[in-house]
Parts: C-alpha cells; structure tokens; sequence
C-alpha cells in the first residue's frame, strides 16, 4: 500500500460516514455539518490524486499513448481545484447556516422531518 | 515515518468523523467536526500540500467553524429532540451508506497512485503562478459567488423580508 492509499481510503470512509450522518440524523445543523465532512472527504480525493498522480507520463501505464504532452497541466493544477472548493464550500456554509438560521427564527424548531412542507 | 504519522491521523481523522455523525450535542458535533477538519489539514501537510494545508486550516477550522459554533449557540435547540436520530431511515440509511463506503473502496483501491517524489520549494510560486494566470477567471468567479452568498446571508438575516420591499430596514 502506497503512502497515497491511505488518505484515498480515508477520504472514501469519510465520505460514507458523512452520508450515513446525512441520513440518520434529524437535526439540520448536524446534518449540514456531515454535508461538509462529505465536501472536504472529496477535498481530499482530490488532492490525493493531484499529489501523487501530477507527473502523469511517469505513471500511465505502457499501452496508453498521449496525444499531446501540453494537455497535462501542471503539478499545481489539482491544489488550485482544491482551493476553488474551499472557497465555495464557505460560501455554502454560510448560505445554508443562514437559511437554517431563519427557518429557526420562523418556525421556534427545527427538525428535519417538520419542514415537509414542499411535499404538497 | 511519514507513513506511520499519516496513519495515526487518518485514524484520528476516522474517530472524529464518527463522533460529528453520532454525537447527542450540536456543540460536540462541532468540535469533533474541528478536530477532523484539523486533522486533514495536518494530512496535507504531510503530503507536502503547504499552501492547502494552511488554506484548510484557516478557512474551514478557522472561519467555517466559528459559524457552525455560532449557529449552534443562536439556535440553542430543545433537549428533547438533540438525542432523537430519525429512526425509520435508521437502518436504511447506514445500509446505503455502507454500500457507498464499499463502491468507493472498491473503486479507489483500483488507482494506481505511484510514490512520486514530494513537489520542490518552487511549488508555492507554480501554485501563484497558475493562480493568478491559468485559471484567473475561476478565481475571479469564485469572488463574484462569494459576493452574492454576502448579498443573500444579509437578505435571509434581516429581520423582516416584508420590510425591504417597502423600501428599508425596519427601525424598531
């Protein structure tokens, strides 16, 4: 097992913890905070692949040719994805705190399973 | 020796993932969430990710978590439902999980991730460098969202939506 392995299957565990948290649970503020777990679970993923899979053409694998060597991008390409999540998950979690927030100041409860009212 | 460290944190990383998910308390919910947040920052810093290492340590550790923290203090929820795990999706919902948690196993042990030599000093300017010239619209996009999430938090807080349609804030 490589040292990459490790955090691949981190991120992956990560990933299913968050979603069971996601399901189980009733009240908003934990599940959003799963919802991040999940978000950063992939952050890793995501880094993991750009750190250990950057210098593509030393590790394809032989039967695979590249068309153009300009396609790679460069080492730092997967950090900058990374890093534009982030920004994003912040913008989310400030949105979804409000929202969650004013449903609070409206309804003096929340619970996930009271807010059906988009069932019709 | 950075395996090892990258084990001991991954396993820390995974306790406190299962402590967010089944803690009784938001608050615990929350600190555990910091303490898994920080450790992923300690994990990219040991795959020689400096920049996101300390880009994940002072967005989500530090801002995203203080938000958390205050939400949970504004809402303050009843006793009586802080325990209560919706029980009728208990089962399907660990169920579904576990298979996902599986698919994902499966299909990550199946990368072929080769041990690569850790990025050089120059990788911070090559991370500027793309940053601000390769991907300068994504950036600047990622401002412009930033802006409007600004412009609708201020909305959904104000105290009542009606009173901006009649042309202010309310003066009570």
């Amino acid at each position: 097992m490589t040292d990459g392995m490790i955090t691949l299957f981190l991120s992956a565990a990560l990933f299913a913890i968050g979603s069971i948290g996601v399901a189980i649970r009733r009240n908003p503020l934990i599940m959003f905070m799963c919802i991040e777990l999940m978000l950063n679970s992939a952050n890793l993923a995501l880094a993991t692949f750009s750190r250990y899979y950057a210098r593509i053409p030393e590790t394809l694998p032989d039967s695979i040719e590249l068309v153009a060597s300009k396609d790679l991008g460069s080492a730092s390409d997967g950090s900058i994805f990374v890093f534009l999540v982030m920004t994003i998950a912040a913008a989310e979690a400030v949105v979804g705190l409000a929202i969650i927030i004013a449903i609070f100041r409206t309804r003096k409860q929340v619970d996930a399973d009271e807010l059906a009212e988009l069932k019709g | 020796m950075i395996t090892a460290a990258k084990c001991v944190v991954a396993v820390l990383a995974l306790a406190s993932a299962f402590g967010v998910a089944f803690s009784r308390q938001a608050v615990h919910s929350a600190l555990f969430l910091t303490c898994n947040l920080l450790c992923v920052a300690v994990l990219y810093l040991l795959m020689s990710l400096h920049f996101l290492g300390a880009a994940q340590l002072l967005v989500y550790a530090g801002a995203i978590m203080v938000v958390f923290l205050f939400a949970v203090t504004v809402l303050a929820p009843e006793d009586e439902m802080l325990g209560k795990w919706n029980d009728s999706y208990k089962l399907t919902g660990i169920a579904v999980a576990a298979l996902l948690g599986a698919c994902l196993m499966v299909v990550n042990s199946r990368a072929s991730l080769a041990d690569l030599a850790a990025p050089e000093q120059g990788s911070l300017k090559q991370f500027a460098t793309d940053l601000f010239g390769k991907f300068v619209f994504p950036f600047e996009g990622t401002a412009f969202v930033l802006l409007v999430a600004l412009i609708g938090v201020v909305l959904l807080g104000h105290r009542r939506l009606r009173d901006l349609d009649r042309g202010g804030p309310s003066r009570d």
